[in-house]
C-alpha cells in the first residue's frame, strides 16, 4: 500500500474536481440538522468528519429500496421488453468501513456467484469508493471491531482517508481507480513520512479499541450459533416488542433480499424490485396460504440464524458487520448485540 | 472518466401520508422518480425510525393506475375530458342546483388526507361561494366525539400532551387504541416506557400486541366503557385517592360526578363490562397513585352512540386524579389520519370555521364575510357526512363534491350509502385513484399525490408540519388546492393563490390558534404545535398548563352508562367490532398498490375466538358468511385468541368482504359519529 497525505483544503479541491467529473455522493448536513449522502454541488459543504449514515451506502447506488428493472408492453407481435438505462459513473465519498464491508459482502452475494445480478454488476463497475476511517465510534451502537470489520479498512476501497488531526488526511491507495484519482490530481497530494505512518498506526489501534465491545466474542458466538439453542426467553421477549417495521432489514448493509413486482395497467407496465424484509410474515408465506414461519418469534429467530450462521455457511463470514444500524433504526430498541453476547459465553 | 450527463439526485424532507404520528422522512428522488425513503434522525417523532407503512410510503406514487386526466361519465361510461370541460360542467351543475333548490342542496366533503390549505379552501368554497355549511370530512367518523367531548370538558378538543412525553409516563391507561399497529411510533414509546418500569393498563376487547406488555389487560364487553370508567372513579373516590386540591382549584361539577359514580361498584360494573371487579379496582389504584398517568385512547372510545359520553368519562378520570396540565399526563386521543387534526382545525366541519369559531356566532360570521368579501354566509349548522346519504335520498342534497374520501368503503352501512350516492343528481370525486366512490361519480378530477405538492399537515400532537413537493405532477393532474381554486373561479368567485404559502397566511390570519405561524417559521424547526397565537410564541407542547383550562375551569360531566344501539341477541348472537390492520390504510386505496403491505394482508378476514369457532363449527382459513341486519359478507375465518369469547373482529379496509356492509349507522346524538365498534352479527347468510 502506497501512502500519501492531503491537506484539508486540498481535499476540498479534490472533491470539487471529482464532482465535475462524476456523480459525487457525500455526507452533507441539511438545514434541518440531518446528515446523509447527498449529491455534491458545493464541495465545501461535505462533512469531513467520520460519519455513519442511517441508510447504508450500498442502498445509494448498488441495491436500492425501489428500482425499475424493465418496462414491458404486450403487443400483437409479442411482449416488448426494454431494460432500464445503464448505471452512471458514481463516486461515494466518506463512507465508514462498515459500509465498505457491506458492499464487499453484497459483491460476494450479487456479483461473484453462479448468477451475477445484471443491475448490481453494472452499477458496481461504475462505482468508486473513498472511505473515511472512523477514529471514534460514530455512535454508541457501533461495535464493528468486535465483528472484525474495522473501523479502518484493510481492503476493498479505492482510496481510504484518515483524519490525522493536524490539518492533513493520510491517504491509502487501494486500487487502480484510486491511483488514477491521485495521478489526475497529483498536485494536491504530498508524500507521507515515517512519522505520519506511525501516528496513523496509533490512531488505528485507538480506534479499534474504542469500537470493541468486550462482551462480544465473534468467534465464540459464531461457533456456538446453531450448536447452542438461542435462549427462548430472549427471542420471545424481542419478538413481543418488535413492531414489524422492517427497519432492521432495510438499514442492514448486508440484507440482500428483494421482491420482484409488476406495476401494470392494461397491457403495459414496469417491473420493479423492492427491498424486502424477513420480519414480515408475507415474506415466508407460500402459495396456498401455508406459512412455515407464521409466528413472529420464528421470524425473529430466522433473522439471527441468517446473519450469524447461514451467511457464514454461504459466503464464508457472518453478515453482521457490527454497524449497529438495526438498533439505530429500531423503534423498540432491539439490540442484536444481546443475542451475540449470549452466544459469546 | 468519460463525461456523461449526471443523474440528478435529491432528498426532499416531507411528512408521512399515513397516521397522525406525523413522522418525517426524506424522499430520495433520482431523475424525477422516487427511489427510496430515509427517516429523519433529527425529527422529534421519527428520530431515525418509521413503521412499515412509512418505509413503504412511496411505491403507490408512480403506480400506473394513477388517474392522469379528468373523466366525465357519459351513458354510464367514463370518457377522458379536458380540465375546461370538467370544470364547466361542475360549475353549471353546482350553481344550477344552488340557484334552483337553495344553498343547502349542495354539499362538500373535505379530506383528512389532504393538506390544511386544501381543506381551508374547500371550506371557503362551501361557505363563501355556495353559502352553505354542508362541509364535513371523515373526522365525523373517527373523532367527532373527541372534538365535542373535550371541548365541553376542557375547552379544547385535541390531544392534550405530546408524543415526546410518552417515554416518561409512569402509568398508561390505553383503551380502544391498537397503538402499535395504528400509531406505531407512539406504540413503540409505550413499549419502551414499560421496559423502563412504567405500568400499562390496557382495556380492550382484543389481546392486541400491547396486551403482552400490560400489567392489567382488562377485556371489556364492547360498548361498556362508561361503566368501567365510572367504576374506576368509584374506587378512587371511595378510597380517597382523588386529587382534592386539583378538584377544588381547577374544576367544577365534582359533587354530581361523585353522586353518579356511587352505584358503579366494581361488582356492579363487572356485570356490565365483564371486567373482573378486583382487577378493575387494582388498575384504578395504580392509575390514581401515580402523578404521571396518561390516558391514551382512540376509536374504541369514540365510535359509539355514546362516544361523547365515553370521551367525557376519560376527561373526568384525568381531572379526578389531577393528571392533566403537566408533561407526560393528560387525555391523549390519537388522531388517525395524517391530517385529521388539521382538517378539523381549518374548519372542514359543519359547525365551525377555522380555529373552531362557531358558524352560529354572528361576530364570526361578520369576520369571515369581511375577510372573504362576501355577504350572506349561512349561520345554520350543515349536514354531517353521516347525514348526507339520507338527505340525498330525501332529495334535499342534489350535488355532492368529495375531495379525497371513499365513503363506499369507509362509511357505516355502505349499502345505504350507495343508495344515497346514487340518488344524487351530480357527484364529483377528486382523488388520485379510481376508488369505489369515484366509480359512482359523474365527474372525476385527478389530484396529485402528496409527493407532488407543497402544504402542511397537523399531526395528532397539534404539530403543524410541512409537506414538500419532490416530483412534478404526474400526467395532467393538479394539486388539490389548485383544483379547488379552479372550481371556485369557474363558479364565479375568483380564487387565486400563487402557492400554498399564501393560503396558509390567510388561514393564520383568520384562525387564532395558528395566528403566529407562517411557512418561514415552520421551516426553522420541525413545525410548531398550536396554540401559537403570536409570531414570537414557541408553540404549545401540552395544553391546560397548571390546571388552567382553555375554558377556565374544567367541567366534570356525570354520565350514566347506556347500552349500545344494537346488542347481540338470540338471532344475531355475536358482537362485531371493527378496526384497522397494521399493514393497510383505511380504504386501501394506497396500500393495495404497495406490494410489501398488500402481501401481508391480501384479503379481508374475521377474527374468531377458538371457543366460538368450536361452538359454531368454523374451521380456520375457510371462507364463511357473516351477516348483520344490514347485510352479508364472505370473509376468511381467522381463529385466534385475540378477540374475547363472543366478540368477532373484521378490519374495514376491504371493498371485497367489506365490514361496513354489516356495521350499524346508528349515531351519537351530539357528535353524529356512527357506532362502528358494536353491532350484532351471526355466521351464515341472512334469511
Amino acid at each position: 500500500m502506497k501512502n500519501l497525505k492531503v491537506k484539508t483544503q486540498n481535499l476540498v479541491k479534490l472533491l470539487d474536481a471529482l464532482k465535475d467529473a462524476s456523480n459525487l455522493l457525500a455526507p452533507q448536513t441539511d438545514k434541518y440538522g440531518d446528515t446523509y449522502f447527498q449529491q455534491v454541488v458545493d464541495a465545501s459543504q461535505v462533512v469531513l468528519k467520520h460519519f455513519k449514515p442511517l441508510m447504508p451506502a450500498v442502498r445509494e447506488v448498488l441495491f436500492g429500496q425501489l428500482e425499475d428493472m424493465i418496462t414491458f408492453k404486450d403487443t400483437a407481435s409479442g411482449t416488448k421488453i426494454k431494460p432500464v438505462k445503464a448505471a452512471k459513473d458514481t463516486i461515494l465519498f466518506g463512507l465508514p468501513n462498515c459500509d465498505l464491508d457491506g458492499i464487499l459482502y453484497n459483491d460476494e452475494f450479487f456479483a461473484k456467484r453462479e448468477f451475477a445480478d445484471f443491475y448490481y454488476v453494472n452499477a458496481r463497475k461504475k462505482l468508486t469508493i473513498i472511505t473515511l476511517a472512523c477514529l471514534t465510534p460514530p455512535n454508541e451502537n457501533c461495535f464493528c471491531a468486535s465483528m472484525g470489520h474495522g473501523p479502518f479498512a484493510e481492503k476493498g476501497f479505492d482510496l481510504q482517508l484518515t483524519d490525522m488531526g493536524d490539518g492533513f488526511f493520510l491517504v491509502n491507495i487501494g486500487s487502480k481507480k484510486g491511483q488514477k484519482i491521485v495521478d489526475d490530481n497529483s498536485s494536491l497530494f504530498e508524500a507521507a513520512g515515517e512519522a505520519d505512518l506511525s501516528k496513523w498506526k496509533e490512531l488505528k489501534q485507538q480506534a479499534e479499541e474504542s469500537t470493541t465491545k468486550k462482551d462480544v466474542n465473534k468467534k465464540k458466538a459464531l461457533d456456538n450459533m446453531g450448536r447452542t439453542p438461542l435462549k427462548e426467553q430472549m427471542i420471545i421477549e424481542i419478538s413481543d416488542r418488535c413492531i414489524s417495521c422492517g427497519a432492521c432489514n432495510y438499514t442492514c448493509p448486508t440484507c440482500t433480499c428483494f421482491n420482484v413486482i409488476d406495476h401494470k395497467k392494461d397491457k403495459a407496465g414496469t417491473r420493479k424490485r423492492v427491498l424486502d424484509s424477513c420480519i414480515l410474515g408475507g415474506y415466508f408465506r407460500m402459495a396456498g396460504g401455508h406459512n412455515p414461519k407464521e409466528a413472529k418469534e420464528d421470524r425473529t429467530r430466522n433473522r439471527y440464524f441468517c446473519k450469524l450462521l447461514w451467511d457464514k455457511e454461504k459466503l464464508g463470514d457472518s453478515g453482521c458487520v457490527g454497524c449497529g444500524r438495526c438498533l439505530d433504526a429500531c423503534p423498540v430498541k432491539v439490540d442484536i448485540k444481546d443475542v451475540i453476547k449470549q452466544l459469546s459465553n | 472518466m468519460a463525461k456523461e450527463k449526471k443523474s440528478e439526485v435529491k432528498n426532499v424532507l416531507t411528512t408521512c401520508i399515513y397516521c397522525g404520528c406525523g413522522c418525517q422522512f426524506y424522499f430520495k428522488v433520482k431523475d424525477g422518480k422516487i427511489i427510496g425513503i430515509t427517516p429523519s434522525q433529527s425529527h422529534p417523532v421519527s428520530q431515525g425510525q418509521l413503521c412499515v407503512k412509512g418505509w413503504n410510503a412511496s411505491e403507490f406514487v408512480h403506480h400506473p393506475e394513477r388517474l392522469t386526466h379528468p373523466l366525465i361519465k357519459k351513458d354510464g361510461k367514463f370518457k377522458k375530458a379536458s380540465w375546461e370541460q370538467a370544470l364547466k360542467l361542475i360549475a353549471k351543475k353546482f350553481t344550477g342546483h344552488a340557484k334552483k333548490s337553495g344553498s343547502d342542496s349542495v354539499a362538500f366533503f373535505g379530506s383528512a388526507k389532504c393538506t390544511n390549505e386544501e381543506n381551508f379552501l374547500i371550506m371557503k368554497l362551501a361557505r363563501a361561494v355556495f353559502k352553505t355549511n354542508n362541509i364535513d370530512h371523515c373526522a365525523r367518523l373517527c373523532h367527532a366525539s373527541t372534538v365535542a367531548g373535550l371541548a365541553a370538558t376542557f375547552g379544547s378538543g385535541a390531544m392534550t400532551n405530546s408524543i415526546g412525553g410518552f417515554e416518561d409516563c409512569d402509568v398508561f391507561l390505553v383503551t380502544g387504541s391498537n397503538t402499535t399497529e395504528q400509531h406505531p411510533l407512539i406504540g413503540s414509546r409505550i413499549i419502551n416506557a414499560v421496559k423502563k418500569g412504567a405500568t400499562l393498563i390496557l382495556v380492550d376487547p382484543r389481546a392486541v400486541q400491547l396486551a403482552k406488555h400490560a400489567k392489567y389487560h382488562l377485556p371489556q364487553n364492547c360498548g361498556s366503557d362508561v361503566a368501567w370508567l365510572n367504576g374506576m372513579m368509584h374506587v378512587i373516590i371511595k378510597e380517597g385517592l382523588e386529587d382534592k386540591e386539583f378538584i377544588k382549584n381547577h374544576t367544577e361539577g365534582y359533587e354530581e360526578l361523585k353522586k353518579t359514580v356511587e352505584k358503579y361498584t366494581p361488582e356492579y360494573v363487572e356485570k356490565i363490562s365483564g371486567i373482573p371487579a378486583d382487577k378493575l379496582a387494582e388498575a384504578a389504584r395504580a392509575f390514581a397513585k401515580s402523578k404521571k398517568s396518561s390516558i391514551v385512547y382512540s376509536m374504541g372510545i369514540t365510535q359509539h352512540t355514546v362516544g361523547v359520553d365515553n370521551v367525557k368519562s376519560c376527561a373526568n378520570l384525568s381531572m379526578l386524579t389531577g393528571n392533566i396540565g403537566r408533561a407526560s399526563t393528560g387525555v391523549n386521543p390519537l388522531r388517525g389520519q395524517n391530517n385529521v387534526q388539521g382538517a378539523c382545525d381549518v374548519g372542514a366541519l359543519v359547525n365551525v370555521y377555522c380555529g373552531y369559531q362557531k358558524v352560529t356566532d354572528a361576530a364570526a360570521k361578520e369576520k369571515f364575510e369581511k375577510a372573504w368579501g362576501v355577504t350572506g354566509i349561512s349561520d345554520k349548522i350543515g349536514a354531517a357526512v353521516t347525514l348526507v346519504p339520507n338527505q340525498a335520498l330525501e332529495g334535499k342534497i342534489k350535488a355532492l363534491y368529495i375531495m379525497g374520501e371513499n365513503p363506499m368503503v369507509s362509511d357505516p352501512n355502505i349499502t345505504h350509502v350507495e343508495k344515497g350516492l346514487k340518488a344524487l343528481d351530480f357527484l364529483v370525486v377528486q382523488d388520485i385513484f379510481l376508488t369505489e366512490t369515484a366509480q359512482l361519480a359523474d365527474v372525476v378530477l385527478p389530484g396529485t399525490s402528496y409527493a407532488e405538492k407543497d402544504g402542511t399537515y397537523t399531526n395528532t400532537e397539534r404539530r403543524v408540519e410541512r409537506i414538500r413537493k419532490a416530483i412534478e405532477p404526474i400526467g395532467d393532474t393538479r394539486p388539490d388546492w389548485k383544483i379547488i381554486c379552479d372550481v371556485a373561479t369557474a363558479c364565479g368567485y375568483k380564487m387565486d393563490y400563487p402557492s400554498p404559502k399564501e393560503i396558509f397566511d390567510e388561514l393564520a390570519e383568520l384562525a387564532p390558534i395558528y395566528h403566529g405561524m407562517d411557512f418561514d417559521r415552520l421551516e426553522e424547526k420541525f413545525g410548531l404545535q398550536w396554540p401559537c397565537p403570536t409570531k414570537d410564541h414557541p408553540g404549545t407542547p401540552f395544553l391546560h398548563k397548571d390546571g388552567k383550562f382553555s375554558k377556565g375551569k374544567g367541567t366534570f360531566f356525570a354520565v350514566e352508562y347506556k347500552d349500545p344501539a344494537e346488542m347481540a341477541d338470540a338471532e344475531y348472537p355475536l358482537t362485531l367490532t371493527t378496526g384497522r390492520s397494521y399493514f393497510h390504510w383505511h380504504t386501501r386505496t394506497l396500500t393495495r398498490r404497495t406490494s410489501s403491505l398488500e402481501r401481508e394482508v391480501p384479503e379481508s378476514y374475521v377474527e374468531i375466538n377458538p371457543a366460538d369457532a368450536k361452538k359454531y363449527k368454523v374451521r380456520n382459513g375457510t371462507l364463511i358468511k357473516v351477516s348483520s341486519r344490514r347485510g352479508t359478507i364472505t370473509v376468511r375465518a381467522k381463529v385466534t385468541e385475540v378477540p374475547k369469547v363472543g366478540t368477532v373482529f373484521i378490519p374495514f379496509h376491504f371493498a371485497e368482504g367489506a365490514a361496513n356492509r354489516l356495521t350499524n349507522d346508528a349515531l351519537d346524538p351530539g357528535a353524529k359519529i356512527p357506532e362502528y365498534k358494536v353491532c350484532a352479527v351471526k355466521f351464515g347468510g341472512s334469511k
